[in-house]
Formats: structure tokens, C-alpha cells, sequence
């Protein structure tokens, strides 16, 4: 290790393990990786903030610590190693939400064990954790993690805002606007709009980025 | 080393299974006691709530002790009933405690938490929790009810995971305000609990009965079976209560009755609510 | 009984896997271009829910609840295990996962060559690890509520594999615009989907 050249802390390489999964690399948009359960909390914007908080945590976590481990790890245990560390942050993440901000882990209730099984934080660990070292796993987790809670984020927003008028619980639209007959879109917060909302995102990214379009 | 032998694998696992458990006891440990302490102040919070104080608890910078300050402020007293009415005085700490496991308390019926507030003004209130199943998982509340175990003085009620903007409105005041005022006893003393009619207004002018929430049927339903089953199995308890105070249910009809209690006991209530509640 | 059946079409239609909590969206969106790889996947869910679902439940029921190893001794009463269930269901789930593959493989090789190859994708399926997690929250009384409740969910997810790879095979003739292609109309028709089975919503038996 000590023989290989110093890298900066924040070389273009590992920036772009930062920030490429924010944009054009989008975990759910290109990968489609862990979509999972998390969508069933964007109805309201303050949980999906926590939930995105919390993936991203886990996901950088576990790509430090199995990258920090990856040459010490059995082949043939991998997978079980990898569960493990990601089941024991998930649980610390989970006590530590459930001590802290115990109303929205309440509304988090099973989704946040369903981080465990996220496919983005596996996806990571098989194919950047394992074969790199831990500062740009670390930086690959923390953008991957972001990218996804971006996603959450903006269906959530829309969600919340078409669907109870609020944002982050807040009303913003106005009262006036219901008295001439507005009425907020009681279907948006059922579970179905959020995969809609999605796809519609995915459209929208797709028709801007040409070269991820299928056939 | 090698590392594909099954000593190095067994050796690794077990040392991974060590420091893995080490970790999550500490910190489960660790975290525990705020764990719980959230768990009361929730529970502390709804009881407050449902005799119509702890407001402030918002812009409260520590909620948990602004919680437990107002609890301890308004919860004179707390006891267990049985199914026959007959009343066992428990510390509030043991009465809290039971709370954590509402349907077993309901199956057993021997101990049934029952909690005194005491308002300012000297007007006692009876505090009881009420579970039930609504559509999806299970729905819970806490019913204030006046001295003459009669009247509801307020209703709060929350759910595990009703639809949102449907089933999810009845932990939203508009539906819960309805509660206040109502009364569970007819005019005949006969126990009718409270219902829950489709449609808006069409509860207006019934002193049983409230709206349900529109789309929120099934939940409505729920809440409707909660309050007669659980505020049923208070009924002994109640009745007794009655009968000591020497007091014989007031019909609703007797306005004059009606408004001098409803006036004593409670000063916030507009007047309007209080003719609508005893119109009838 | 009643109650049995109720939780198992419940958890068929009502609350389905896929339409009312996303989960095992990855591989529903991977695996169902076609019919038969759906199917494939479909009937391992099947089967490795209703195996794991009931032995976590066991698990939760004597080992991990607040209170679960009074059987092995009465000072055990206020051990509240239940932090550790995450880490205990999704080993299990891993194990038996694991496990079913080498059995399948040895005994039914016929078997494996169609079902094996979805076994090791399942082990992180959102869908196995979800329903061992709602059954701990939604704390089933028995175990007969519990395995109807896997079974139910299994099949829910079956049913709507199969549909979406159904529709799939049909859309290869429909003009999509070229953005909303694959994944995209993939995830909108999911959404109507699940529109159509919230007709189910409020079934009563």
C-alpha cells in the first residue's frame, strides 16, 4: 500500500465516485438498483429526508468498512460478511433513530430493516467496495447514497405537494386556492403514484441523457 | 495464512459474530433508557392531550421533561379496574407501565388503566385508553370523560398504518374535536357508546354519535368496535362511579342539567358546541 | 379458521408485496421481460417465504421478543433481545436460502435447473426480509396466522410478476416513446397495476 503514489484527497477520480451518482449515474435511474420498499415512505417529505439520510449512512459505512476489510475476507463467505456488517449498521442506525427522532421512526417503522436488503448497498459493496480502497469506497457510498435520497426527495416533494398541499408539513398552498375549488390529489398519496411518479422522473432523465435509452 | 481453509473461515466468523455483537449490545444498552423515555413522553403526550393540555410541547426544548412536567401537573391519580368496576389504587409509574401492551390488558380485563386528571378549577377528569384493530394494523386512543363518567371531555386517537388523507384523519383534530361533548350513556342509561354515521353532518344534533371519516370506512368501523368493546369493558367501573356520587345519569334532554355540568367542568368549549351537543 | 383465510386473501390482494409496499422491486423489474423466468422467480418466492417466515416467527416468538426465554429460565424475563432481529432474520433467510439450493440441487436437479438459478437472487429480495419484518410488527397470534400470511404474500408477489411479465411480452409490439422505454413504462404500468388491485382495498371475510 504504502508504496503506491498518493492520491488527493479529492482527485478528479474520486470525485466523480462522489458526484456521478447524483446526476447521470443515478443508482435508481440507470441501475435500477433499490427501488425497493423505500418509496412506500415518500408520501410526506420529512420521512424521506430521514430515510435517505439513513441509506446514505449505511452505504458509506459499509463501503469504508468492507473495503477496509476486503483482503482479509474468505471468498466463499462473502456475501454472509457483507450481511452482517450491513444488518449491524442498519440496527445502529435504527436504535440511534428510534432515541433520537423517535416520531419519524415510527413512521419509518419496517423500512428501515428493508435497508438491509436494499440492492443498492450490496450492489456497491460487489462492485466498488470490494476492489477499491476505502477513501473512494467511502466517497462512492456517500454519492450513491445521495443519489438515491435525491430521488425519494423529488418524489416525495411531489407527492406531498399535490397530494396534502404541504411541504415538510408546512401548507404552501394556499387557503384561497381551496376556496375556488382546489382540492388536493388524494390519490397522490397512495402507494401506486409513487412508481408513476418514478417512471415519469426516469422519462424525463432518459429523454435529456440519449445514450441510456433502451434498444 | 490461507485463507480459503475452513479454520481461517471458522476463525473469521467467529470473531466477525464477537465484535458484531459487542457493538449492537453496547449501543442497545446505551440507547435504551431514551428509547424508553421517548416511548412514556408519547404516551404521556396523548393522555395530556386528550384532557386538552400540554400545547406548549412544540416549542418545548427538551419535550421529554416539558411532558413529564405537565403530566405530573394535571394526572392527579392513576388506578386499575377489573370487569366487575372494582378499583385497585397503583402508583401512576405501574399504571403507565401498562399501557405498553393495551390488547393484553383488554383480554385479561382484570387490571384496566384508568387514569385522574385534575384541571384547573378543581374538575377531575377519568382518562382511559382504548385499542382496537382499524384496516391495516392496529388504532389506539385515550377518551377523557367528565366526572359523571358520562360526557367525553376529549378523544385523541392514533393508528398504526391507516391510509393517508383517508383511514389516517382520525389522528387529526377536526375528527377527534367531534368527540367532545358527546355522551356515552342514553337518556335511558343504557351504555350505547359512541357511533360513527357516513356522511358529513349526519351526526349533527346526536349526542352519540360523530361523523366518520369519508373514504375511511373500514377505519371508521375500527374505531367505532374500539370505543364499544374497550369503553364497554369500563362500563362497571363507570357505573359505580355514578352511583357513588350519588348521581343518577343526566338526560341529555334536561338542558339545564346538562349546561351547568358542561359549564363547571370545562370553560374553553364555545357555546355553540355545547347546544349542539345537548340539542337533542 | 376465518381468520386464517382472511389474512391469506388479505395478503394476496390487499396488501400485496409489490403494489402496496414495493418490496423485491428490483428483481420484479429485472426478471419479468419474460413469462417463464417470471414464473421461475415467481414460485422460489413462493416457497422460500412460507419456509422463512414461520421459522423467524418461531425465532421472534422464543428468542427475541421482550420476555421470550422465560422457557429457559424464569431470570431471563426482562432480556429484550429484539434489537438483534434484523441481523437473526436476514442470516436465516441466507441460510435457508442456501440451503434449499444445495437440497434443490441434489435431489431435484430437474427442479433446480429451472427454479436454482433465482435462489441466490432471492436472498436479498426485499420481499423475504419484508414479510419476516411485518410479521414480527404486525405480531401474528400463531403460527398458522403467520405462514398464512407468508403464503398469502408469496403468491401476491407470483400474481404480480406473472402480470407485469405478461404485459411486458405484449408491450414488444406497442410504439413507447423511446425515453419511456424498458424500465420507464415498466415502473408506470406497475403504478396502474396497483391502482387496479386497490379495488381489492377493504376485503372482508
Amino acid at each position: 500500500m504504502s508504496t503506491q503514489e498518493k492520491e488527493p484527497l479529492f482527485s478528479a477520480k474520486n470525485m466523480n465516485a462522489l458526484l456521478g451518482p447524483l446526476g447521470r449515474n443515478n443508482p435508481i435511474l440507470v441501475q435500477v438498483l433499490g427501488i425497493c420498499s423505500a418509496l412506500a415512505v415518500t408520501a410526506k417529505m420529512k420521512p424521506a429526508f430521514v430515510m435517505a439520510l439513513s441509506v446514505t449512512v449505511v452505504t458509506a459505512f459499509s463501503n469504508l468498512i468492507i473495503s477496509l476489510m476486503r483482503k482479509g475476507i474468505p471468498s466463499r463467505i462473502r456475501i454472509i460478511v457483507q450481511l452482517v456488517v450491513v444488518a449491524a449498521l442498519v440496527i445502529l442506525v435504527d436504535q440511534v433513530l428510534k432515541a433520537f427522532v423517535y416520531d419519524i421512526s415510527k413512521q419509518l417503522s419496517v423500512f428501515v430493516g428493508l435497508i438491509i436488503t436494499n440492492c443498492i448497498i450490496m450492489g456497491r459493496l460487489e462492485a466498488f467496495a470490494m476492489g477499491n480502497k476505502p477513501w473512494p469506497s467511502f466517497l462512492d457510498g456517500i454519492g450513491n447514497g445521495l443519489g438515491y435520497g435525491l430521488i425519494l426527495i423529488i418524489v416525495a416533494f411531489f407527492r406531498e405537494l399535490l397530494g396534502s398541499g404541504t411541504l415538510w408539513g408546512y401548507q404552501v398552498i394556499p387557503q384561497w386556492c381551496y376556496e375556488h375549488g382546489y382540492a388536493n390529489n388524494g390519490l397522490m398519496i397512495l402507494p401506486p403514484m409513487a412508481l408513476i411518479t418514478v417512471g415519469i422522473i426516469i422519462w424525463i432523465h432518459r429523454s435529456r441523457n440519449k445514450d441510456l435509452q433502451e434498444k | 495464512m490461507n485463507k480459503q481453509s475452513n479454520t481461517y473461515i471458522v476463525t473469521y466468523a467467529t470473531i466477525l459474530v464477537v465484535i458484531v455483537a459487542t457493538v449492537l449490545s453496547f449501543a442497545a444498552i446505551e440507547l435504551q433508557p431514551m428509547q424508553q423515555a421517548n416511548v412514556k413522553t408519547e404516551k404521556m403526550g396523548a393522555i395530556l392531550n386528550a384532557i386538552g393540555a400540554g400545547d406548549g410541547v412544540a416549542a418545548a426544548a427538551d419535550k421529554n421533561s416539558y411532558v413529564a412536567g405537565e403530566f405530573s401537573k394535571y394526572i392527579t391519580g392513576a388506578f386499575f379496574v377489573d370487569s366487575t368496576g372494582h378499583v385497585n389504587e397503583a402508583p401512576v409509574e405501574e399504571v403507565l407501565a401498562s399501557l405498553n401492551d393495551l390488547p393484553a390488558v383488554f383480554a385479561a380485563r382484570t387490571a384496566m388503566p384508568v387514569f385522574v386528571a385534575t384541571l384547573s378549577g378543581s374538575a377531575k377528569e377519568y382518562v382511559v385508553p382504548v385499542t382496537g384493530k382499524g384496516l391495516w394494523g392496529p388504532v389506539w386512543g385515550y377518551i377523557a370523560l367528565n366526572e359523571d363518567c358520562n360526557t367525553i371531555e376529549g378523544a385523541v386517537f392514533d393508528h398504526k398504518s391507516e391510509t393517508p388523507g383517508l383511514g389516517a384523519e382520525i389522528a387529526a383534530k377536526p375528527f377527534q374535536n367531534q368527540f367532545i361533548d358527546k355522551q356515552i350513556f342514553n337518556k335511558e342509561g343504557l351504555f350505547v357508546s359512541i357511533d360513527l354515521l357516513k356522511g358529513k353532518g349526519s351526526s349533527a344534533g346526536n349526542a352519540y354519535a360523530v361523523d366518520a371519516i369519508s373514504g375511511g370506512t373500514l377505519t371508521s368501523n375500527g374505531v367505532k368496535a374500539m370505543l364499544f368493546t374497550c369503553l364497554g369493558d369500563y362500563e362497571p367501573f363507570f357505573r359505580s362511579v355514578q352511583t357513588k356520587a350519588d348521581r343518577s345519569i343526566v338526560p341529555v334532554a334536561d338542558t339545564i342539567a346538562t349546561d351547568t355540568l358542561a359549564t363547571d367542568s370545562l370553560t374553553t368549549v364555545p357555546t355553540d358546541t355545547l347546544t349542539k351537543g345537548g340539542a337533542k | 379458521m376465518e381468520n386464517i383465510l382472511n389474512i391469506f386473501v388479505k395478503s394476496i390482494f390487499v396488501d400485496n408485496m409489490v403494489f402496496a409496499f414495493f418490496f423485491g422491486m428490483c428483481s420484479y423489474i429485472a426478471v419479468s421481460k419474460t413469462v417463464k423466468t417470471a414464473m421461475g422467480l415467481g414460485l422460489a418466492v413462493i416457497f422460500v417465504m412460507t419456509v422463512t417466515v414461520p421459522v423467524n416467527y418461531l425465532l421472534n416468538k422464543f428468542v427475541l421478543e421482550p420476555g421470550a426465554l422465560t422457557w429457559v429460565s424464569p431470570t431471563l424475563a426482562d432480556l429484550d433481545l429484539s434489537f438483534l432481529s434484523f441481523i437473526i432474520f436476514i442470516a436465516v433467510i441466507a441460510s435457508i436460502v442456501q440451503l434449499v439450493e444445495m437440497i434443490v440441487e441434489k435431489f431435484a436437479p430437474g427442479l433446480y435447473s429451472s427454479l436454482g438459478i433465482f435462489l441466490p437472487l432471492i436472498a436479498v429480495n426485499c420481499a423475504i426480509m419484508g414479510g419476516s419484518l411485518f410479521m414480527q410488527e404486525r405480531a401474528y397470534a400463531n403460527i398458522g396466522e403467520a405462514t398464512a400470511f407468508a403464503f398469502g404474500s408469496g403468491i401476491g408477489w407470483w400474481l404480480a410478476i406473472i402480470g407485469m411479465a405478461a404485459i411486458r411480452e405484449k408491450l414488444t409490439y406497442s410504439n413507447i416513446p423511446k425515453p419511456l422505454k424498458g424500465v420507464g413504462i415498466t415502473f408506470i404500468i406497475t403504478g396502474l397495476m396497483g391502482i387496479a388491485f386497490m379495488i381489492f382495498l377493504g376485503i372482508q371475510l
